[in-house]
């Protein structure tokens, strides 16, 4: 490795849900517990995602569950508005399988709103995620290698 | 169901839900099995196209049903009834002009009158030419999806 590359330096992983309400198809649902990059991320501005959910019922191979962030606390302690068409902060895709197993999936968001409330929105998948979906985010940055 | 969420379906299919559709529908609710619910209100659900058909397409759609010989000579029937009687003299022009189109109610309604006109022309044979039109109309569960979403308050985008 060559001094001063950049690498990923990542911080301790936040749980923002740990038993999620279910999520009927084209509906969201908010996470339990915010994040913010400063007092939860370390500072940190980038977040891998990562979602444990199932399916009761096969959803539709190809669809995702995308992440939606409702910033907080933007103007004092004035939030943004709730996601709704057109005024959603889109972070990231989850892909999903058309499975009945439990899935696990990832998905990578640089330069997240400062603190946010995050949303999976079940998209197009014609099934209901079962309740007990979980969500948490690591946050990472880059860093100057030192070896 | 609740009130709110059968309103919601019978808006996506534009009329009341009949008592089987509302016991089937109660079983998938819960879960809300979307894909399941859209696949029962789209049962013999369909619509009609705009579809053209000529002299020739009147005799082989006939065929369908009859052998070549008799739908060749009761297809001749239907044309010469629609050449000769002034009730059809602007039909006719269309008929080998254009085509008819078969999806306009009043097409629909000159096939009934000429299968009640000509013995040998059954009204089988006037549904089959009705057909043609005839497409499935499946409502996609996305719409279920939306309708149910806003029925019980839910999030959506």
């Amino acid at each position: 490795m060559t001094v001063n590359a950049a690498i990923i330096e990542k911080g301790t992983s936040v749980s923002l849900e740990t038993s999620g309400s279910s999520i009927a198809n084209n509906a969201l649902v908010a996470a339990t517990t915010s994040y913010s990059i400063f007092t939860d991320g370390g500072g940190r501005p980038h977040g891998r995602f990562v979602m444990t959910f199932a399916y009761a019922t096969a959803p539709t191979e190809g669809r995702n569950l995308a992440i939606w962030a409702r910033p907080l606390n933007i103007s004092g302690t004035n939030d943004a508005e709730v996601p709704e068409a057109a005024r959603g902060v889109w972070i990231c895709n989850l892909d999903v399988n058309n499975v009945t197993t439990t899935q696990y999936a990832e998905a990578y968001a640089e330069n997240l709103p400062w603190e946010a409330q995050y949303y999976p929105h079940n998209n197009g998948s014609g099934q209901t995620v079962s309740a007990g979906w979980t969500l948490a985010v690591d946050p990472y940055t880059y860093a100057p290698s030192t070896t | 169901m609740t009130p709110e969420q059968q309103t919601a379906l019978e808006g996506v299919v534009g009329r009341p839900l009949t008592a089987t559709e509302i016991a089937d529908i109660n079983v998938l609710l819960p879960d809300r099995q979307d894909m399941q619910i859209a696949k029962i209100l789209s049962a013999d659900r369909v619509k009609f196209i705009e579809t053209r058909v000529d002299e020739g397409k009147i005799i082989s759609t006939i065929a369908t049903i009859e052998n070549d010989i008799t739908a060749l000579t009761i297809g001749n029937l239907v044309l010469d009834e629609i050449t000769t009687n002034p009730l059809y003299r602007h039909v006719k022009n269309k008929l080998f002009r254009v085509g008819l189109d078969i999806s306009e109610h009043t097409t629909r309604n000159i096939l009934d009158l000429l299968a009640q006109q000509i013995p040998e022309f059954l009204q089988s044979h006037a549904d089959a030419i009705k057909n043609l039109a005839k497409i499935d109309d499946p409502i996609n569960f996305n719409v279920v999806s939306d309708a149910l979403n806003i029925a019980e308050g839910r999030l959506t985008l």
